[in-house]
């Protein structure tokens, strides 16, 4: 169990910051955005996880190939909550600040960061879930340990009671971290319709 | 209350319109009364929450009035009556999906009529706004004021005895307002329609009306009727010129003082 | 046209380099060993893809016609939608998958229980995308239609349902989506047919011919359910937007 919670925790400090800093770059220049827009679409629909058989012919699969898998597959949902975190800045408000003499940091402080933060967490929270089910998936597809792992044994074992057990336990926990997220965020929207600095 | 004239179109005899219940009661229309005849441009002016298109909804059958009724041709209206009456509201809700010529067949849809004669009555309310060569556009490949005027052909398509207009223009930039102006004046003139026009703006009121009907809120009443003395067809000149201002200066006193004009 | 050459580019990229010997062929396989991979099991393919298609379209209607009724329903009264809402939305978080060996072990491992888990999977984010679609509908559409003497019936379908349609079609996108992906994993996990399935299969035999080729086979459904989608969207909806999900 270990296992799993430390390769989701990995997967989730690699691919957030990365997604969301793509994201958010390529948001702030429109020309890198045109030009990646379709391949980013298409990539987007196309079912990823069919492309693990190949990763493990390519790499086996250990710790560390769990993890690039489920980097891979969060990376490109969460780059577009970036990309709208970039947009959502309010681009007058910049403007008016500069005119009154702002300094960078403190245009950064008082109007980046309140403006992107419910996206941000948005990303954070979408960036969460997809890297559990990344890392989940890759256990039950070829792991030897780890929770999705020992829910597939359990499931074909017919061994019903910790089955069932583990399976509850990691729907409450998820939706746990998740509904307290979505809180985060709400509270960053509210902080954003009363304006002031964050 | 007089008795019935036959060129009487509207009778609103004593509306009143109270929303909630008490202690909290509010009275939007105190004992309203107005009398329209066939053919008359009568606009109705006041300032914010006045009631006025509480009044407008009343007339429609969009909404019941809490006491009095509203007459059209003798007849008293109850609901929706699309036969009789009109509507434009200052979003111009044009369906999204249709084009301009389906926006301004859908009453007639919506009542069963064929789709041929459908298509020659919306082509003929669009000669009459001068919109025919956008008959196949979607609306958001239309502007504001074309909007309306499409707004205002489906308004007509099914011969209405009288059009309402709910601050149609509110949401127009001042040059296409003033374009605005002629074309429902010269729709008047070629249809003799019978128009209630709501606004808040004193000049459009005098201008377009025959008469303009001052209204004051809280509760929302009729506190002085203006009969507009400028010929018809009214110009642009008229705008600059001083019987046009005298009469928005009697209007804006009476608005600015409800009970001494009473 | 210039997609097209950007294709046939990667193609032959891919055909050098292992040619080549740049990157191990064992590996990264080669459009050649593809092509050898499906004249030697073509019928296999074809119909592990039928399998695949099949449990992707019974599944995606379900998720369509149950989240669509399911979301008008919640979606019709302020106070149902307040509840549903956030119960939806909570519940597309979760990583379903660890349901996956709960649903076989009730159904076992056959067609049922891909179509049963994917079309859970792409329930829940149409229901919530019909909620909010109705909730959004702006009301005074409703009276200007009351004004212009539409009956209730009228107003509803003709009206109502027309306005909402575009935040349905895109909440079906990301329900197709969540479909797609949920077959292909299931049918990696635990089965005996079907196109994630063979591919597993030749994976655990090194035919990297037939594992590209399935892949293959696999991206091509995709596309096709997603370029149904955009038609729809299209006809109906807005522009196809960039901010979808897929995994």
């Amino acid at each position: 169990m270990r296992v799993t919670l430390l390769a989701c925790a990995v997967a989730f400090a690699i691919v957030a910051p990365l997604a969301l800093a793509s994201g958010f770059m390529l948001g702030e220049t429109r020309a890198w955005e045109r030009r990646t827009a379709p391949a980013l679409a298409l990539l987007m629909t196309t079912p990823k996880s069919v492309f693990l058989p190949v990763f493990i012919l390519m790499f086996g699969i250990g710790f560390a190939e769990k993890i690039i898998f489920a980097v891979a597959l969060a990376y490109f949902i969460v780059v577009p909550t970036g990309l709208a975190a970039a947009k959502s800045v309010p681009r007058g408000l910049i403007m008016v600040a500069q005119a009154a003499g702002a300094t960078r940091r403190q245009i950064y402080m008082h109007i980046y960061v309140p403006a992107v933060a419910p996206l941000i967490v948005s990303g954070l929270r979408l960036a969460l879930i997809f890297s559990i089910h990344g890392i989940i998936f890759a256990e039950m597809y070829a792991s030897s340990e780890g929770i999705g792992r020992r829910i597939l044994d359990w499931g074909e074992a017919f061994q019903m009671q910790p089955l069932l057990a583990t399976v509850l336990l990691v729907l409450i926990a998820t939706v746990a971290v998740n509904e307290s997220m979505q809180l985060i965020e709400a509270r960053a929207r509210a902080r954003l319709r009363l304006g002031g600095p964050a | 209350m007089s008795a019935q004239s036959t060129s009487q179109l509207i009778a609103v005899c004593n509306v009143s319109q109270i929303f909630g219940a008490p202690p909290e009661e509010f009275c939007a229309l105190h004992d309203v009364s107005l009398t329209m005849e066939e053919g008359a441009f009568v606009c109705v002016v006041g300032p914010s929450g006045c009631g006025k298109s509480t009044l407008l909804q009343i007339m429609a059958g969009l909404m019941t009035a809490t006491a009095g009724e509203v007459r059209i041709d003798g007849e008293k209206v109850a609901g929706p009556r699309p036969d009789k009456v009109g509507v434009v509201f200052q979003e111009s809700l044009l369906l999204p999906w249709k084009t301009a010529v389906e926006n301004i067949e859908f009453p007639l849809a919506l009542c069963g009529v064929p789709a041929s004669e459908r298509r020659s009555r919306a082509n003929a309310l669009l000669e009459l706004v001068r919109l025919i060569d956008f008959a196949n556009r979607l609306p958001d490949e239309l502007s504001g004021g074309m909007k309306q005027r499409v707004a205002i052909a489906r308004a007509l398509v099914r011969h209405p005895r009288v059009l309402l207009m709910d601050e149609p223009f509110a949401a127009l930039d001042e040059q296409t307002r003033t374009r605005m102006w002629q074309e429902l004046l010269d729709i008047h003139a070629r249809t003799r329609a019978t128009i209630l026009f709501i606004t808040h703006s004193l000049i459009e009121a005098v201008y377009l009306g025959d008469v303009v009907q001052v209204m004051a809120a809280r509760p929302g009443r009729f506190i002085e009727r203006i009969a507009i003395d400028l010929p018809r067809p009214r110009t642009i000149a008229m705008l600059g010129s001083e019987r046009l201002g005298a009469l928005r200066n009697r209007i804006w006193d009476a608005i600015a003082e409800p009970e001494a004009s009473v | 046209m210039r997609q097209l050459l950007i294709v046939m580019l990667v193609l032959a990229g891919w055909e050098a380099l292992a040619r080549l010997g740049l990157l191990n062929a064992v590996i990264i396989g080669s459009p050649s060993l593809v092509v050898a991979a499906a004249v030697k099991d073509g019928p296999a393919f074809v119909s592990a893809f039928a399998i695949t298609a099949y449990e992707m379209l019974l599944a995606a209607a379900i998720a369509c016609a149950g989240g669509v009724a399911v979301g008008a329903i919640g979606g019709a009264s302020t106070r149902s939608s307040r509840v549903f809402s956030p119960v939806f939305s909570a519940l597309i978080a979760l990583p379903l998958i660890v349901l996956y060996p709960v649903v076989v072990a009730w159904t076992g491992i056959g067609p049922i229980s891909k179509v049963i888990y994917a079309g859970l999977a792409g329930f829940f984010p149409i229901a919530l995308a019909t909620v909010s679609g109705i909730r959004s509908i702006d009301l005074r559409y409703a009276e200007l239609a009351r004004a212009l003497g539409a009956t209730r019936r009228q107003i509803v379908i003709q009206v109502m349902l027309r306005l909402a349609l575009p935040a349905v079609l895109s909440g079906l996108r990301v329900g197709l989506s969540l479909v797609i992906i949920s077959v292909v994993q299931s049918e990696m996990l635990s089965s005996v047919d079907g196109l994630g399935f063979l591919i597993s299969y030749h994976r655990s035999l090194f035919n990297v011919g037939q594992v590209y080729l399935g892949i293959i086979l696999v991206l091509l459904v995709a596309a096709a359910g997603n370029f149904a989608v955009s038609a729809l969207e299209r006809r109906f909806g807005r522009r196809p937007s960039l901010l979808q999900a897929g995994a």
